[in-house]
């Protein structure tokens, strides 16, 4: 798949942009600061529906955009060319009373809801700071693999917007009776578990999968990184696995291989679940928020039985990173059939020169790839020539 | 003051409009914005709002009073009625559960739906089915799933409206999820 053409309204510093773009490789060259990454971002949010940098969701609006009216809106729209055909898909998002951002979604001119959003247009995104994957904090993690998930699975797009619903409202109810000094109503905390436990064990049971096949898929790539020297494991850890002692516990451990990243079915999970739940109970109402679910999640990149986020060189973690982006290209294919759109922000610059003809290899099997780049001397002769380039300058693309 | 629906241009062609028209429409609009909180008044029996006690709907004699429909709101209700496909009565909880607006049981009429169902049980037509007709949303799923705990120990017939395609829709553009709620809700046919 691929796009065909792209349309932003006030998003970042693009006050408009229509753009169409080419197959193949795509070179897009600026300085800092000027809308190289903006690019790449509209096309992610199009594919997710979320921001690569979460915390950055406010900043959308072009500064200056409230001159056009009290409540100021950014407009991201793509024509998409796909195996079966053409669509459009378009993203609104607007500030609304307060500080609110209403997001407003359209696929094929009909209004949908946020989960149907994805899986329209699929991309794999490579950035100078995927290494943080491996070391960073598990909602880095969780953030990669649900926004892989969703434009594979409509059914997990679906339960986890499900699941953080419900989780909003079960920790405004346990928090506010933390407040007021009295238990939560009962029913209502009932009928808030029994909506919380099947969305959650549909987003862990697909977890779950995801990883198994990423990491199958991301060994051999791993391997011939690394020269066949080291071989990489992905190990999900699911916040209620009745058969892993929780993560912290495992690390002074000296976690090694030998425990098996267990199968679990959805009877186990949901009765796992539920007595996580019945368990922590105190504890919840004591600190006024949910304390078990796939919102803590973990999973591990282990390196011969240790575990790179904690021991590994910055080297090793940034080939562990790169095999298992390479290895969601090869999933994403595998779950859907078609290549996803490769969005490679700054992303070969940093990489040694065994590494880049790799991603490369990945980038000529696609049908669209878009590199960001400062200096493009630095790409080479070769794949200069093969390319489409793009200047941007201060919002203006040529 | 702010209305819904309102923005600030619809806001000021109204106000430029009744400066222009004569005196007497906007006289007699305010009063009939001062008579619609006068004389309306929520029934004692569904809780819709009606000039009448009780309402219409609830004293008209041809209506099924064994069946009773929740829904969140008033709007629902005229919304259902427009379908002129219902001939049970109703009952209003004014919302739906939702602790993040710091909405609980108590700031809805479910202790009145118990006690009205209780009431009807006594006397020789009582309620047989109650049709949860919340939203499909996350709160109005969870305040159906709450009354499906409050009513379990009345003997009434608890039901759910079906959630699948719309009537004119197209299987190819329908999403995933609609369309295994459709099938899953199919019927024999």
């Amino acid at each position: 798949m691929r796009v065909r053409y792209l349309s932003l309204t006030n998003f970042r510093l693009y006050a408009r942009l229509e753009l169409d773009l080419p197959p193949g490789l795509i070179v897009v060259e600026g300085d800092n600061a000027q809308g190289k990454t903006s690019l790449l971002e509209a096309i992610y949010l199009l594919a997710t529906a979320r921001s690569p940098h979460a915390a950055a969701d406010r900043q959308v609006i072009r500064w200056g955009a409230e001159a056009d009216g009290p409540f100021p809106f950014a407009l991201l729209r793509a024509e998409l060319r796909r195996h079966d055909g053409l669509h459009t898909i378009e993203l609104l998002i607007q500030r609304g009373e307060g500080k609110r951002l209403r997001k407003q979604i359209r696929v094929n001119r009909n209004p949908c809801h946020a989960s149907d959003l994805a899986g329209w247009l699929r991309v794999v995104l490579f950035t100078p700071s995927d290494v943080e994957l491996v070391s960073g904090p598990p909602a880095l993690r969780r953030e990669f693999l649900d926004a892989a998930l969703v434009q594979v699975s409509r059914e997990y797009a679906h339960a986890l917007e499900q699941y953080q619903q419900t989780l909003a409202q079960r920790n405004a109810l346990l928090r506010r009776a933390m407040e007021q000094g009295r238990p939560p109503d009962t029913d209502t905390l009932a009928v808030l578990d029994e909506q919380l436990i099947p969305a959650g064990v549909t987003i862990a049971l697909h977890r779950q999968s995801a990883i198994a096949e990423l990491n199958q898929l991301a060994m051999p790539i791993h391997r011939e990184l690394s020269d066949g020297q080291e071989m990489l494991r992905l190990i999900y850890h699911p916040n209620f696995d009745p058969a892993h002692p929780p993560v912290e516990r495992a690390y002074q451990l000296g976690l090694d291989e030998s425990i098996a990243p267990s199968t679990l079915s959805r009877s186990e999970l949901t009765e796992a679940f539920r007595q996580a739940l019945r368990q922590r109970r105190r504890e919840e109402l004591l600190q006024g928020m949910t304390l078990v679910g796939p919102h803590r999640d973990d999973a591990r990149f282990m390196n011969d039985g240790m575990d790179l986020g904690e021991f590994g060189s910055r080297g090793q973690r940034r080939t562990a990173v790169l095999a298992t982006k390479l290895a969601q290209i090869e999933w994403v294919k595998m779950q859907t059939g078609e290549m996803p759109v490769l969005l490679l922000d700054e992303a070969l610059a940093e990489l040694d020169l065994r590494r880049r003809r790799s991603l490369l290899s990945y980038v000529a099997r696609c049908e669209q790839a878009i590199i960001t780049t400062t200096d493009i001397h630095s790409l080479g002769e070769e794949l200069r020539q093969q390319a489409t380039v793009l200047h941007v300058r201060e919002g203006v693309v040529w | 003051m702010r209305l819904p629906g309102i923005g600030p241009k619809s806001a000021s062609r109204l106000a430029y409009y009744l400066l222009r028209a004569p005196e007497a429409v906007s006289l007699e609009l305010a009063q009939a914005l001062q008579e619609l909180k006068a004389s309306t008044r929520l029934c004692s029996v569904c809780f819709n709002i009606t000039e009448t006690d009780p309402c219409p709907i609830c004293s008209d004699p041809s209506r099924d009073q064994s069946v009773v429909c929740v829904v969140e709101e008033p709007l629902d209700v005229a919304a259902i009625e427009r379908a002129k496909a219902y001939r049970g009565v109703y009952h209003v909880l004014h919302g739906v559960l939702s602790p993040i607006n710091g909405v609980g049981p108590d700031d809805l009429k479910i202790n009145e739906l118990v006690a009205r169902i209780r009431r009807a049980q006594q006397t020789s037509t009582p309620i047989r089915e109650v049709i949860l007709a919340t939203n499909p949303t996350v709160e109005g799923e969870m305040t159906a799933a709450f009354l499906q705990r409050k009513l379990s120990g009345l003997s009434v017939t608890l039901t759910r409206l079906a959630r699948g395609l719309p009537v004119g829709g197209d299987l190819e553009y329908a999403d995933e999820i609609t369309l295994s709620r459709a099938l899953e809700g199919r019927q024999p046919f």
